[in-house]
């Protein structure tokens, strides 16, 4: 079952976003695979670990009795700190049709609550959370949660540099592995991390994610 | 974050309030390293103007701020502040500013402030916690300057955290934090500065925003300001959201100033040009 959750068609619908790469593409700073790595880089260190990583970690870590609490308090903090507009579309759109198809492949409590609450539009969906209570479900710790999520998220966004940018497949490969270590120092620190660094961004991710709709052409919806 | 209570190094408590065409000061109150110039009505509209001094010139070691700025409904004020905050070397204990806004109903509050210089090895955390109601109108602007230190290449700073948290009607809508860290990581990233040296925050509320009114301040941007790199956004709620990059106070300023006179011809329908703060 672990293996199918990291599968890169998951979370549905990744495919079509690239958060904000598109336009640095465009604009010139992403040409190569070697600054796509470096903008990957920064994507995982400056925004992932801060936003989804630390939601992953408070979710996981939840006791069941106060989980509907924890969700719905981080999900209002998660969708406050994206400030571009594309990004939350993509994401309210990816973490409601992964919520529904995990929900018809696990069949666990916590799942099936998270699914109600998002049709009873008491949070906005969204996969990181939708991720959490899978692995959780399947009993992985958080250390491994947060390992496979930032793989997944990396995997699927270089695949589509690999088609966007374009890069090389085996290019494409070969900077995933490169970023384990960074993976695995984002693992480290996600786990140690305070409260108050939620929600901690960098304005170069976020204004190439705010221009990213006011391109003529665009391939990727983010 | 330390929480301990201390001594404050400055506080400031302001309310406005609206009475019949005018707001005027219900109470101001400043003490230690806060000052507010006397109050003024520069047009005819009825909006208080402020201006606040930091006397002592700058933050030093472990310096405590506390801001309290509460516009009631239907009050009008525009609150700038002189000169820079700049922040000193902090070898034992960060600066660290809280500030805590409240908009009432029909109430609107331009904040300019002022551009933040951390100083070699300061370390420095600014946390603002704004509350607004549907009806408020605000306009918040930040600039942040590469710093400055003996060798004169900036970004020599320790540490800086600046977090800004937006409520409407209660709900958590807006939760921002820039921190930097620049010993640790360098600036110049894609994903963090680029190339640029100068960070430009803006945000603003007002119930008639939609993507028309975004279309016009990114046009506006896009237009006027070509030295600048910068993103708009429409937020969760009738608000935008928009980031400078820029080399120098000079241009973040003027993209901010722009975005200004915007707001106040195009949103509450005053055609005056934005007066001068000096």
């Amino acid at each position: 079952m672990l293996h199918q959750l990291v599968d890169t068609q998951f979370p549905t619908g990744a495919f079509s976003q690239s958060f904000g790469f598109e336009y640095l593409t465009f604009s010139g700073d992403v040409t190569d695979p070697t600054s796509f790595q470096n903008w990957l880089a920064d994507y995982l260190t400056e925004q992932l670990t801060y936003s989804e990583g630390l939601v992953i970690r408070e979710v996981h870590q939840a006791p069941v009795t106060a989980l509907s609490q924890v969700i719905s308090t981080w999900s209002q903090a998660l969708y406050a700190q994206m400030l571009p507009k594309e990004m939350r579309y993509g994401n309210i759109q990816m973490g409601k049709q992964f919520s529904k198809l995990i929900n018809q492949l696990l069949a666990d409590p916590q799942l099936r609550q998270y699914q109600d609450l998002v049709q009873r539009k008491v949070i906005l969906p969204h996969s990181a959370i939708v991720f959490c209570l899978a692995c959780r479900a399947l009993q992985l710790t958080c250390a491994e949660t947060l390992t496979n999520y930032y793989y997944m998220t990396l995997y699927n966004l270089t695949q589509n540099a690999v088609r966007g940018i374009p890069i090389g497949q085996t290019k494409g490969q070969q900077l995933i592995v490169a970023l384990h270590p960074v993976i695995t120092q984002a693992v480290a620190q996600t786990l140690e991390l305070s409260i108050d660094e939620f929600g901690r961004t960098a304005p170069g991710l976020e204004i190439a994610q705010m221009k990213h709709q006011f391109l003529y052409s665009r391939s990727f919806m983010s | 974050m330390d929480q301990t209570p201390r001594k404050l190094t400055g506080t400031l408590s302001l309310d406005v309030i609206a009475r019949r065409q005018q707001s005027i000061p219900h109470d101001a109150y400043f003490q230690g390293a806060f000052k507010l110039m006397r109050p003024q009505h520069l047009d005819d509209t009825g909006q208080l103007m402020y201006c606040l001094l930091n006397p002592g010139g700058g933050y030093l070691d472990g310096d405590r701020y506390q801001m309290v700025i509460r516009v009631h409904d239907t009050a009008d004020l525009y609150l700038t502040a002189q000169s820079a905050t700049k922040i000193y070397k902090t070898p034992k204990d960060q600066v660290r500013q809280d500030c805590q806004i409240e908009v009432g109903d029909r109430g609107i509050l331009e904040f300019t402030a002022d551009p933040i210089i951390p100083f070699q090895d300061a370390r420095y955390t600014q946390d603002q916690v704004i509350h607004l109601k549907a009806t408020s109108a605000l306009f918040l602007s930040e600039v942040l300057t590469p710093g400055w230190s003996q060798d004169k290449q900036g970004f020599q700073y320790d540490y800086l955290n600046l977090r800004t948290r937006i409520y409407l009607e209660d709900k958590l809508q807006v939760w921002d934090a820039l921190v930097l860290e620049p010993k640790v990581k360098s600036i110049h990233t894609v994903g963090l500065f680029a190339d640029y040296t100068h960070y430009g925050s803006i945000y603003i509320v007002h119930p008639l925003i939609d993507p028309e009114f975004e279309a016009k301040f990114e046009a506006i941007i896009t237009d006027n300001h070509p030295e600048v790199y910068a993103g708009i956004s429409q937020l969760n709620f009738p608000g935008l959201a928009i980031r400078i990059l820029g080399n120098g106070t000079e241009v973040v300023q003027a993209t901010i100033d722009s975005c200004q006179k915007l707001f106040r011809q195009a949103l509450l329908g005053r055609e005056n040009a934005l007066f001068k703060k000096y």
